[in-house]
C-alpha cells in the first residue's frame, strides 16, 4: 500500500498545526462559529446531537495494522472503545472534546492518517472498489489513480469552498462494487493500448432528496489528460453551481439545469484554455506510485498444494458456508479475500470495538500482508489471505466474534447513525435496522434467500444509500412519529437506478413485519437464481406493493 | 486603516480610498461579464479588486486562477471583501497578487494571524 513521502507528512503535520491554531482562535473569540464552521467540517469535525463527532479518512478504504491499532487507541482513548465505519469506507468516533481534537489529530499523523476533507463543501475522501487489486474480475488496479487523485485533490487550494460537498469513486472492474453512479464524478477504468489506463467519466450521480443516475460525461481520457479535465470540470462547478439553496447546489442539479451538452461545452471550452504547465510532470507521478501497489511474488505451486490439504478442514458446515458466503475470488492463484462481517446478530452495523480491532491488525499482519479493507456495505476485508491459511484466519475471526457468514445477506444491512447520534436524522436507524435483522434472522432462510440488499437511512440525506437498495427504508419525521418509507428495486452497481418508492410509510412496529412480507414474496415469485431487482421488474410495483401493506395474502 | 497583503509577508497600511485607477468586481459576477468589461476599458487598470461577499463562497479562486491568464501582467489582482486569515495562502496559491483586509477584520482575526 501506499506510503507517504516527505511531503505527505509535512503537509499533514502542518495541517494538525494549523487546526490546533483554528481551534485555539475559536476558543478565544477571534474567529466566529460561522467561520470556524467550514474549517473544522474541512477536518472532519461535526457537531452532533449529543456531542462533536470525528470522520477520519481511509482512502480509497485502505489500511495497515499500525493504522487500526492507532485507531483502537483513539477509539478507547477518545470514543467510548468502538469505531464505527462508514458507507464512505471512513471510520467515525462520537465523544470527542472540541479542546482534544488536536491531539487526536496529531495521533493520527503518526500513523499517517488524518481527517482533512473529510466534511465540508470540498473533494471528500476518494472510494473505490474495497476488492482494488485483488479482485479475479479486475481489468485496471485503481489503487495507483485513487492515490494520485487524492494528492491532487487534498488542500487544492481553488477547489476548498465549492458550492456544495463533491464526491468520486473509481472502479476498474466492469462489475462496479464502488458504486461510481451515485457519486459526483464516477471513473470506470479500462485498459488503454500502451498499457495506462483509459477513464470514462461519469457525473453528476448522487443521492440525498433528488436521487440521480450519473451520465456518461466524458469517454476514454488518457492518464496525460485526466487531472486539467477534473480541473476544468470543478472549476466549472465551482462558478455555476447553485449557492442559493444547499439543496440545489450539487452537481448533479447543475448538469440538469444546464444540460448535459451544454455542460460538456463548458467544461470543454475552459480545457482548452486552462494552463497545463502545472500538470507536466503529473503523469510521471503517477508512475512512481505504481510500486507502491505492485502485486507480490508468491509461489503459486506451493499455495495450492498446501489448500489442498487444508480444504477437508473447511468441509465443516459453519466453516464452509462462511468460505462459500465471505470469501471471494482473487486475482492471484492460491489467494482469496476474505470479508468480515460487522453485522452480527444484534450488534450496530459497521461497529468494532477496540479489542476487535486490535486482534484484526494482527490478524492482518500475520495472514493478510499487513493489509485491511473498509467497504462501502460497512464491513471489513483481508485481501490477500493464502487459501491454505483461511481456516486458521476463520478460527481467529470465530475468536472475536466477527466470522458471521452474512456477506450480501439480507443481515448484512447498511444503517447511518440515525436519531441515536445524527443531528439531521429525522427517526432512528441503528434499532430499527437490529430489529430487521432480528426478524430475518428468524426465519432462518438468510442462506436460502441469498445476495439482497437492505439500507436504511434515517433522514432523506441517504448516507445509507436507501435509494439504490434493493429493499430501501426512509425514515422519517411526520408529527413526532417515526414513519418509515420503503423503497424497492434501487441498484448501485454498473446497472444502478434509483429504486421506485411504494406508498404511505409505516412505522417502527410494522416495519420488521413488512420487510419480511417483501422478502417472503420475492422468495416466492423468483425464477430461480434471479436477483430482487430482476424479479421485481418482471413482476411489478403494483404487485409488490401488495406485499409491502400486506393486503392480499 | 485599512491593510494591503502582499505575497512577500510585506503589509502595506493604506490610507482612505484604494487606488484610485482601480476597478472593483464582484466576485459573483460571471466570468464572461468580467472578460468583456475589462476589455471594453481595455485592461488599463493597474489594479482589479475581486471583492468576495462572503468567505464560504469560493468563486473568487477559480476566477482569479481564469482572470490571471488574461490579464496583462502588469495589472495586480488583488482580493478583498469576506476573507479570512485562513484564506490568505490559498489566495497566493490561486494567483492574487495581494489582499486587501478592512480595518475590522484586521483587528477581530488577530494581526498575527494574517502573517501566513
Amino acid at each position: 500500500m501506499y506510503q507517504y513521502n516527505e511531503v505527505d507528512q509535512i503537509t499533514v503535520d502542518d495541517r494538525c498545526r494549523e487546526f490546533r491554531d483554528q481551534v485555539e482562535r475559536r476558543i478565544e473569540g477571534t474567529l466566529s462559529e460561522a467561520e470556524f464552521k467550514p474549517l473544522r467540517l474541512m477536518n472532519g469535525l461535526y457537531l452532533q446531537l449529543h456531542a462533536y463527532m470525528l470522520r477520519v479518512a481511509i482512502p480509497y478504504g485502505v489500511l495497515n495494522s499500525i493504522q487500526l491499532n492507532k485507531l483502537a487507541d483513539i477509539s478507547d482513548k477518545y470514543d467510548r472503545g468502538y469505531g464505527h465505519f462508514t458507507t464512505r469506507q471512513n471510520i467515525q468516533f462520537n465523544w470527542p472534546t472540541l479542546e482534544e481534537v488536536p491531539d487526536l489529530l496529531e495521533e493520527l499523523a503518526t500513523v499517517q492518517m488524518h481527517a482533512i476533507q473529510t466534511s465540508g463543501n470540498c473533494i471528500r475522501n476518494i472510494t473505490s472498489d474495497p476488492l482494488a487489486g485483488v479482485a479475479a474480475d479486475e481489468e485496471v488496479d485503481p489503487r495507483p489513480i485513487c492515490e494520485w487523485l487524492r494528492q491532487w485533490s487534498t488542500l487544492h487550494p481553488e477547489f476548498r469552498y465549492l458550492p456544495r460537498k463533491f464526491k468520486f469513486a473509481i472502479t476498474g472492474s466492469a462489475n462496479d462494487r464502488a458504486a461510481i453512479k451515485v457519486h459526483d464524478i464516477g471513473l470506470r477504468l479500462r485498459k488503454g493500448p500502451n498499457g495506462d489506463p483509459l477513464i470514462d467519466l461519469w457525473l453528476g450521480g448522487g443521492q440525498g432528496r433528488t436521487p440521480k443516475i450519473a451520465q456518461l460525461f466524458k469517454q476514454g481520457l488518457t492518464v496525460e489528460q485526466l487531472l486539467p479535465y477534473l480541473e476544468a470540470t470543478l472549476r466549472v462547478y465551482n462558478l455555476h453551481g447553485r449557492r442559493d439553496n444547499k439543496y440545489k447546489a450539487r452537481i448533479k442539479i447543475l448538469l440538469a439545469e444546464t444540460g448535459l451538452e451544454a455542460l460538456q461545452a463548458q467544461v470543454q471550452e475552459e480545457y482548452e484554455a486552462l494552463d497545463k504547465s502545472p500538470f507536466v510532470n503529473s503523469v510521471a507521478e503517477l508512475k512512481a506510485l505504481y510500486p507502491h501497489f505492485a502485486q507480490p511474488l508468491v509461489d503459486v505451486a506451493q499455495a495450492s498444494e498446501i489448500a489442498n490439504v487444508i480444504d477437508e478442514k473447511l468441509s465443516g458446515e459453519e466453516v464452509a458456508r462462511w468460505y462459500k458466503q465471505n470469501t471471494r475470488d482473487h486475482k492471484l492463484a492460491g489467494f482469496r479475500s476474505v470479508m468480515i462481517s460487522l453485522k452480527p446478530a444484534g450488534g450496530i452495523p459497521g461497529d468494532a470495538t477496540s479489542a476487535q480491532m486490535r486482534a484484526l491488525a494482527a490478524i492482518a499482519k500475520r495472514f493478510s500482508r499487513d493489509e485491511l479493507r473498509v467497504t462501502h456495505r460497512q464491513n471489513l476485508i483481508l485481501p490477500w489471505v493464502a487459501e491454505k491459511d483461511l481456516y486458521a484466519v476463520w478460527l481467529a475471526l470465530r475468536e472475536i466474534d466477527l466470522a458471521e457468514s452474512n456477506i450480501d445477506l439480507p443481515s448484512d444491512i447498511i444503517a447511518c447513525p440515525g436519531m441515536d447520534y445524527c443531528a439531521l436524522a429525522t427517526a432512528r436507524s441503528i434499532p430499527v435496522a437490529q430489529d430487521i435483522s432480528k426478524a430475518i434472522r428468524k426465519t432462518e432462510l438468510q442462506h436460502d434467500i441469498g445476495k439482497l440488499a437492505i439500507n436504511i437511512s434515517g433522514c432523506i440525506n441517504a448516507c445509507a444509500h436507501h435509494h439504490v437498495a434493493d429493499i430501501g427504508v426512509l425514515g422519517l419525521d411526520r408529527a413526532g412519529v417515526e414513519n418509515y418509507q420503503i423503497t424497492l428495486g434501487g441498484r448501485s452497481d454498473e446497472n444502478a437506478r434509483v429504486g421506485e418508492r411504494m406508498g404511505p410509510g409505516v412505522s417502527a412496529d410494522e416495519l420488521p413485519a413488512t420487510i419480511e412480507r417483501v422478502v417472503k414474496f420475492y422468495i416466492k415469485e423468483r425464477r430461480d437464481d434471479e436477483t430482487f431487482s430482476l424479479t421485481y421488474d418482471r413482476i411489478g410495483k403494483t404487485e409488490f406493493k401488495t406485499a409491502v401493506y400486506g393486503v392480499a395474502e | 486603516m485599512t491593510k494591503q497583503l502582499l505575497k512577500n509577508g510585506d503589509v502595506i497600511d493604506l490610507a482612505g480610498q484604494v487606488s484610485a485607477d482601480s476597478i472593483r468586481v464582484p466576485a459573483a459576477t460571471p466570468f464572461t461579464e468580467i472578460q468583456t468589461g475589462l476589455l471594453t476599458q481595455e485592461l488599463k487598470q493597474k489594479t482589479v479588486l475581486l471583492e468576495f461577499s462572503n468567505f464560504a463562497d469560493g468563486r473568487g479562486f477559480s476566477l482569479a486562477k481564469m482572470l490571471k491568464r488574461d490579464l496583462p501582467s502588469s495589472t495586480t489582482l488583488a482580493a478583498t471583501g469576506a476573507i479570512i486569515p485562513d484564506q490568505v495562502a490559498l489566495a497566493w496559491q490561486c494567483g492574487f497578487d495581494s489582499i486587501i483586509v478592512s480595518d475590522e477584520l484586521w483587528h477581530r482575526c488577530g494581526p498575527d494571524s494574517w502573517m501566513v
